[in-house]
C-alpha cells in the first residue's frame, strides 16, 4: 500500500511534466507564424508596443525565476528579480493610461476595419458632441460609440441601462428686475423730497401753504418730519395728560436734528457764530473761541423761534388721526392682548 | 389742564409754588389743586406741565390716582413691598368670598 501511495505522485508529477512539454510544443508551433505577423512599425502606437515589450519581458523573467526556484535555490537569489520589479511598476502604471486611451484605440481600430481610404487625419479629432451631452447637437458625423449607448433627449439623457441624467448646468444668479425696480423707485423718492424739487413744489404747485405755531418749515424733508413726530407726541401727551417715556428711537431722532444736513445753516446763523449776527457788540474774541469750541452740537431752536409770536398757541385738537397717537393706540391694544393671552395661558396651566 | 411755566435764569420751579400760583390765578384753595408732570423746555428757562382742579377734597380722593394722592399726603403708601403684597393678592386668590377680607387685612 504505501508503495503505490509513493507512487502515485510521482507518477503524477511525470504526467504532468509530459503535459507541460506537449503544452510547450504547441505553444511554439502556435506562436511560430505569429512571429512573422508581429513586426514593429512605424504606424502603430507605440504606446501599446511598449505594453507588450514589457509582458514578453516580464513572462521571460518569470521564467528565469521559476527555472532558479525548480533549481533549489531561493527565488531571491535569482539576478532578474529587480528587472521584474521594475516592469511590474511600469505595467501598473500602464494601465490607467490605458483606460484613458481605449477611445482613441478603438477609434483607431473602427478606422482601420472600415476602409483604408476613408481615414484622413481629420477623422481621429475629438467629438464635441461628446462634451455636452445636454444639448440635442447633430454634429460630429463620424459620431462615437457613445451615442450608440445613449439617447439625448432634451435636458438630459437616458443612459443605455436607463437611467436618467440630468444636464450639467453651471447655477447662474437670476435677476427677476425687482432689485432694480426698488432702486429706481427710491432714487425717484429721494430726488423728489430733495430740497431742491421741494423749494420748486413750494413755488409753483398748487398745494396751499402750510402755517403754523407748531409746524416748522425746513429745508429738509427728513427734518421736517423728525420735527412733526415730536409735535404728534407732544399732542398726545397733552391730550391725554400723560407723559410718554423717552425711547431709543427718539433720542436718536433728537440727535439726527443736530446733524448737518438737517439744520438751516441761514437760518441758525446766529447759532454758528455765537450770537455775534444778533449781538452786534459781540467781541471778536468771543466768535474765535466760540468756533474753537465748535466740537459741541448746538441744537436747532427752530421751535422755540416761533414762540416768540405766540406763547401759549396750541395747535387744533388731533384726534388719533396722528402718526403717533395711532400707534400709541396699537402698541396699548397689543400688550393688552398678549397680557390676556399669558393670564389665560397661565390659567389654564394652573388649573391643570 | 395744560400749564406753561416761565421761569427765566431759574431751574423749574417747586409743585407748590406752581400750587399756589394756579390757586390764586383761579381762586380757590390750594388744597383742590394738583399739579404733575412738568417738564422743562429745552434750553431752559420754560417748563410744561399739566394741573388738576377739584370741587373738593372729598372728589379728589375719590378721583386721583394712589401716587399723587401720596405725593399729597392726603393717602399713605403700604409699608409691604412689591413682592409683598402680589402675594398676598395670590393667597387671596385661593379663597371665595368674606374670607378674602382675613388675608387681605393683614397689611
Amino acid at each position: 500500500m504505501a508503495a503505490t501511495s509513493a507512487k502515485d505522485p510521482r507518477q503524477e508529477f511525470q504526467a504532468l511534466l509530459k503535459d507541460l512539454q506537449d503544452a510547450a510544443l504547441q505553444v511554439k508551433t502556435a506562436a511560430e507564424p505569429l512571429k512573422d505577423k508581429i513586426k514593429p512599425s512605424a504606424k502603430g502606437l507605440s504606446f501599446l508596443e511598449v505594453k507588450n515589450h514589457c509582458m514578453m519581458t516580464y513572462l521571460t523573467g518569470l521564467c528565469h525565476v521559476t527555472h532558479t526556484k525548480l533549481g533549489g535555490q531561493a527565488p531571491t537569489a535569482s539576478p532578474a528579480l529587480d528587472s521584474l520589479l521594475d516592469l511590474r511598476v511600469i505595467m501598473e502604471k500602464i494601465k490607467p493610461m490605458e483606460t484613458k486611451l481605449k477611445y482613441r484605440i478603438d477609434k483607431l481600430l473602427k478606422a482601420t476595419d472600415a476602409a483604408p481610404g476613408a481615414s484622413d487625419a481629420l477623422s481621429f479629432k475629438p467629438n464635441v458632441a461628446n462634451f455636452d451631452d445636454d444639448d440635442d447637437e447633430n454634429e460630429g458625423a463620424d459620431a462615437s460609440a457613445s451615442d450608440a449607448d445613449e439617447e439625448e433627449t432634451k435636458g438630459g439623457t437616458t443612459s443605455r441601462t436607463g437611467v436618467y441624467r440630468p444636464p450639467k448646468l453651471a447655477p447662474v444668479h437670476y435677476d427677476d428686475g425687482r432689485k432694480a425696480d426698488r432702486a429706481a423707485r427710491r432714487a425717484l423718492q429721494s430726488a423728489a423730497s430733495a430740497r431742491l424739487a421741494r423749494d420748486l413744489e413750494d413755488e409753483f404747485g398748487d398745494a396751499p401753504e402750510v402755517r403754523g405755531s407748531d409746524v416748522v418749515r425746513s429745508d429738509s424733508a427728513a427734518a421736517e418730519s423728525i420735527h412733526k413726530h415730536f409735535a404728534d407726541r407732544q399732542a398726545y401727551e397733552e391730550e391725554h395728560m400723560l407723559r410718554v417715556n423717552w425711547t431709543r428711537a427718539d433720542k436718536k431722532k433728537r440727535s439726527q436734528l443736530e446733524r448737518v444736513g438737517l439744520t438751516n445753516e441761514l437760518l441758525n446763523l446766529n447759532e454758528d457764530f455765537g450770537g455775534a449776527v444778533d449781538d452786534d457788540t459781540a467781541d471778536f474774541e468771543d466768535v474765535l473761541s466760540y468756533v474753537d469750541k465748535r466740537g459741541k452740537k448746538k441744537r436747532g431752536r427752530h421751535a422755540d423761534d416761533e414762540d416768540d409770536v405766540d406763547l401759549v398757541s396750541r395747535s387744533a385738537k388731533r384726534g388719533p388721526s396722528t402718526d403717533f397717537a395711532q400707534r400709541k393706540t396699537a402698541a396699548k391694544r397689543s400688550l393688552h392682548r398678549t397680557v390676556g393671552r399669558e393670564n389665560k395661558r397661565r390659567k389654564s396651566a394652573g388649573h391643570q | 389742564m395744560v400749564v406753561d411755566v416761565l421761569h427765566a435764569n431759574l431751574a423749574n420751579l417747586a409743585k407748590e409754588t406752581i400750587r399756589e400760583k394756579l390757586a390764586k390765578m383761579y381762586k380757590v384753595n390750594k388744597d383742590v389743586v394738583v399739579v404733575f408732570g412738568f417738564r422743562t423746555a429745552f434750553g431752559g428757562g420754560k417748563s410744561t406741565g399739566f394741573a388738576l382742579i377739584y370741587d373738593s377734597v372729598d372728589s379728589l380722593k375719590k378721583f386721583e390716582p394712589k401716587h399723587r394722592l401720596v405725593r399729597l399726603g392726603l393717602a399713605e403708601e403700604s409699608k409691604s413691598g412689591r413682592k409683598q403684597r402680589k402675594e398676598r393678592k395670590n393667597r387671596a386668590k385661593k379663597v371665595r368670598g368674606t374670607k378674602k377680607a382675613a388675608i387681605m387685612g393683614k397689611k
